[in-house]
């Protein structure tokens, strides 16, 4: 055998090692890709089947409440209205909790995807405010709303309405009974500024580097009379800046200030 | 066949109780409804009927929301009825198929008190 077809040999076996070599890891990396989506498609299931079973008894407690509350099944006593307001609120407070958690999960697997569309912001605040003025008013606690008649905004109306949810029930939650919440709401160029302000307890310097993050629940002298998830403002900031929005923080003299900037 | 009747409603939703709350809730309003518990039930009213509103489930048994979506613009695809889609599974693939074959509107249904979903009504029927 000359040298040439010596060299020659090695080179095409070379050859054919590194193609074989090429193939296997191919494969395994197709392979590794179908499991991935596999994966990714269970626990698709997995929340839509989770969504589903948490959500629909509370959606039919909402409604048959608000059936008797709305008056839609004859009228009700002052007293009773009341109590029905009670068992809505906390109802509400469910859900909340159920769609923090399954948006949580959604988020952490890049699954939300976004339904942009035009809405009044005002409208939706003020329909927001309602749905907290009971627990506002078992604590004697004001909510002012300041802004224009209408601010219409492109964007994904539930991501934003739980963004404002959960900013709200924070505000009211850690401000003490006789409190104030004041929400201001104004246009600035081509962005749509929203800040909620409280006479709360605030926030600890110590604190304020952890509070949109996950699980983040800060102490303060009302955390621990106060329920709540700790997944609220991680929640918020991350569904704000889906909607390519901004959401910071800052201490007031005797409270918290919340800002939420967003493209029109 | 008869002619569209102003105010009337054809709810398609598979939980019975909800679909009696939704019943009573846009009934308060005036608005006449008709159920079906399925995507299939909901065609076979459809041949006798026409309706101002669909109200769709998604999820259902035998025929689901974007099955019956497909099958109604296969055969119907002239008629004005408005479409609202609600559902409480998060199926976003599902929502952007059935915007994509012409609702008019979908919402998450846990978020809609009974004055939400007679608020949604009114808007989609009065939108051109």
């Amino acid at each position: 055998m000359t040298p040439v077809i010596f060299t020659f040999g090695i080179l095409i076996s070379s050859f054919a090692f590194v193609i074989g070599v090429m193939i296997k890891r191919a494969n395994i990396e197709k392979n590794l890709l179908v499991n991935q989506i596999e994966v990714q498609e269970a626990r698709d299931d997995l929340l839509a089947l989770a969504s589903h079973q948490l959500r629909t008894p509370a959606t039919g407690v909402k409604q048959y409440l608000g059936i008797i509350r709305d008056g839609m099944a004859g009228n009700i006593s002052a007293k009773q209205k009341k109590l029905v307001d009670e068992a809505y609120f906390y109802n509400e407070q469910q859900l909340r909790i159920i769609n923090d958690f399954l948006y949580m999960a959604k988020l952490d697997a890049e699954r939300v995807i976004t339904h942009p569309a035009e809405f009044d912001l005002i409208e939706l605040t003020e329909e927001v405010i309602r749905s907290y003025e009971y627990i506002a008013e078992e604590k004697q606690i004001s909510i002012k709303l300041k802004a224009p008649k209408e601010l219409v905004l492109y964007s994904d109306k539930q991501c934003l309405r739980m963004c404002i949810e959960n900013i709200l029930s924070n505000a009211i939650k850690y401000t003490n009974i006789k409190g104030q919440v004041s929400i201001t709401i104004s246009k600035q160029d081509v962005i749509a500024v929203m800040v909620v302000e409280d006479n709360g307890v605030g926030i600890h310097r110590k604190d304020r580097r952890k509070l949109f993050k996950k699980f983040s629940r800060i102490d303060n002298p009302l955390s621990s009379q106060e329920g709540g998830s700790g997944i609220g403002l991680y929640i918020a900031k991350k569904l704000i800046e889906l909607n390519h929005g901004e959401i910071s923080y800052k201490p007031t003299v005797d409270g918290s200030k919340f800002t939420l900037e967003l493209p029109l | 066949m008869r002619s569209v009747k102003v105010g009337s409603i054809l709810v398609v939703e598979d939980d019975k109780s909800l679909s009696e709350a939704y019943s009573i809730i846009l009934g308060s309003a005036g608005y006449e409804t008709a159920l079906a518990f399925d995507g299939v039930e909901a065609l076979k009213l459809l041949e006798k009927d026409q309706y101002e509103l669909i109200l769709l489930d998604l999820k259902m048994p035998h025929m689901d929301g974007v099955q019956f979506l497909k099958e109604y613009k296969k055969r119907y695809k002239d008629r004005q009825t408005k479409l609202v889609v609600f559902s409480n599974y998060d199926l976003q693939n599902e929502v952007k198929q059935a915007y994509e074959l012409g609702i008019d509107k979908y919402f998450l249904k846990s978020w809609a008190s009974p004055n939400d979903l007679l608020k949604i009504i009114e808007e989609v029927i009065e939108q051109k």
